[in-house]
Formats: C-alpha cells, structure tokens, sequence
C-alpha cells in the first residue's frame, strides 16, 4: 500500500507537501501513509486517490 | 453532547493528530480511573481521607491528568507536523522565541494589572523572575516539541 501512493504520487510530479494540501492533511500524515505507519480513514483514502487520479483499487489492493 | 463539542474544539482537523490527541485522552482517562481506584484502595486499608484533604487529591488527580496528556503531546512529536528542512526548523524556533518573549511580557504586564506596580526590592525580583521562568519553560517545551517532530519529520 504505501509503495503504491509513493508510486502514484512521484509519477504525478507531486511533492508530499502538494499531496497534503489537496486532501487537507498535514505533510507528516502523508509521510506516515505513505510508510505504513498510519492507516487513513475511507474519507482521505478517497481524498488521496482523486488527488492522484487512481482508483482505490490501483492504490490500496493487495494482490 | 457539550462533551462532544468540547472533544472536537480539543481534536485538530488533521486526522492523524486528531487519532494520537483522542488517544491520549483516553489514556489520560484511564490512568485517572486507576489513581483514584488507588485512592480508594489506600483509603480503605489506611485511612489516608483523614491526612490529605480531598481537594488535595482531586487537584493532584486533575493536574496528573492534564500534564499527562501535554507530556504525550509534547514527546509524539506530531505539533510541528509540516517542519522538514533545516530552514523550517530554525525559522520555527525563531517563531517559538519570539513567541515565549510576548508571553513572558503579556505575563509581566497582567501580574502588574492584578498585583499592582512593585513597591519593595523583593517585589521587583518577583514581578521579574515569574513571567521569565513562565516564559523559559513554554520556550522549553515548544523546543523539544520541535526537536522531536524534526526528527519524525525527517524519517518520513
């Protein structure tokens, strides 16, 4: 999971701090999402994937 | 329902600081639970109602309780949360200085206000040393705040 935001977001050109603003978190949450030591809430879950224009299955399945 | 509204006036609009601040509460909760258990307990078996006044022990279980949660707070490292760089961090320690200086002079000028202008030596010291040292520890506290959200920040 977390490799996959870090994925989209770095393919999407977008610094951590860009991704933050646009949900409406802080740049430490985006960090601890993105490293799998905070597990988001449904809300920001679909706040991040419209942000990076993905799917939350593209974001957050595992195989 | 006016718990509530105070819960979330206390909760940050971050969710993950909202999650830690919550957390903290309840632990805060918790410990006072188990403290006054305790009290209880201590009272049963030894009578100690008889030796601490119970508002003695009700203001010993509230500032436990509140200290608890700040010391949390303070040692999460989730205040400062967008502080990155180098250059964040000392313009974020320049802001705290600046900040604990007004508070130190609002202090000094409100304890005028309420006590009124120093007439002795030793009211002077005082009306001196009182809003510096209040001062010196929010400064202090708001550092090793930074210090550890720096350091989070910077793992991430």
């Amino acid at each position: 999971m977390n490799n996959k935001i870090k994925l989209a977001r770095q393919s999407n050109m977008m610094t951590q701090e860009e991704l933050a603003r646009k949900i409406n978190v802080t740049r430490q949450t985006v960090g601890l999402i993105e490293k799998g030591e905070f597990n988001p809430s449904l809300k920001i879950c679909i706040a991040i994937a419209k942000a990076l224009g993905k799917t939350l299955d593209e974001l957050f399945w595992e195989e | 329902m006016a718990l509530k509204a105070i819960l979330y006036f206390l909760l940050s609009d971050d969710e993950y600081k909202a999650k830690k601040i919550t957390e903290f509460l309840a632990e805060s909760a918790l410990l006072n639970g188990i403290l006054c258990f305790l009290f209880l307990l201590l009272d049963r078996l030894y009578s100690i109602g008889e030796f601490v006044p119970t508002i003695a022990l009700m203001i010993t279980l509230l500032a436990i309780s509140i200290l608890y949660v700040i010391v949390r707070y303070i040692l999460s490292g989730i205040e400062f949360a967008n502080v990155f760089t180098r250059t964040e961090f000392k313009n974020e320690r320049k802001h705290l200085l600046f900040k604990a200086i007004t508070f130190s002079i609002i202090f000094g000028i409100l304890m005028v206000i309420v006590t009124g202008v120093p007439k002795v030596a030793f009211d002077v010291i005082q009306l001196c040393s009182v809003p510096l040292l209040a001062g010196f520890l929010l400064y202090a506290m708001n550092y090793v705040s930074l210090v550890i959200s720096y350091r989070k920040n910077k793992s991430l």
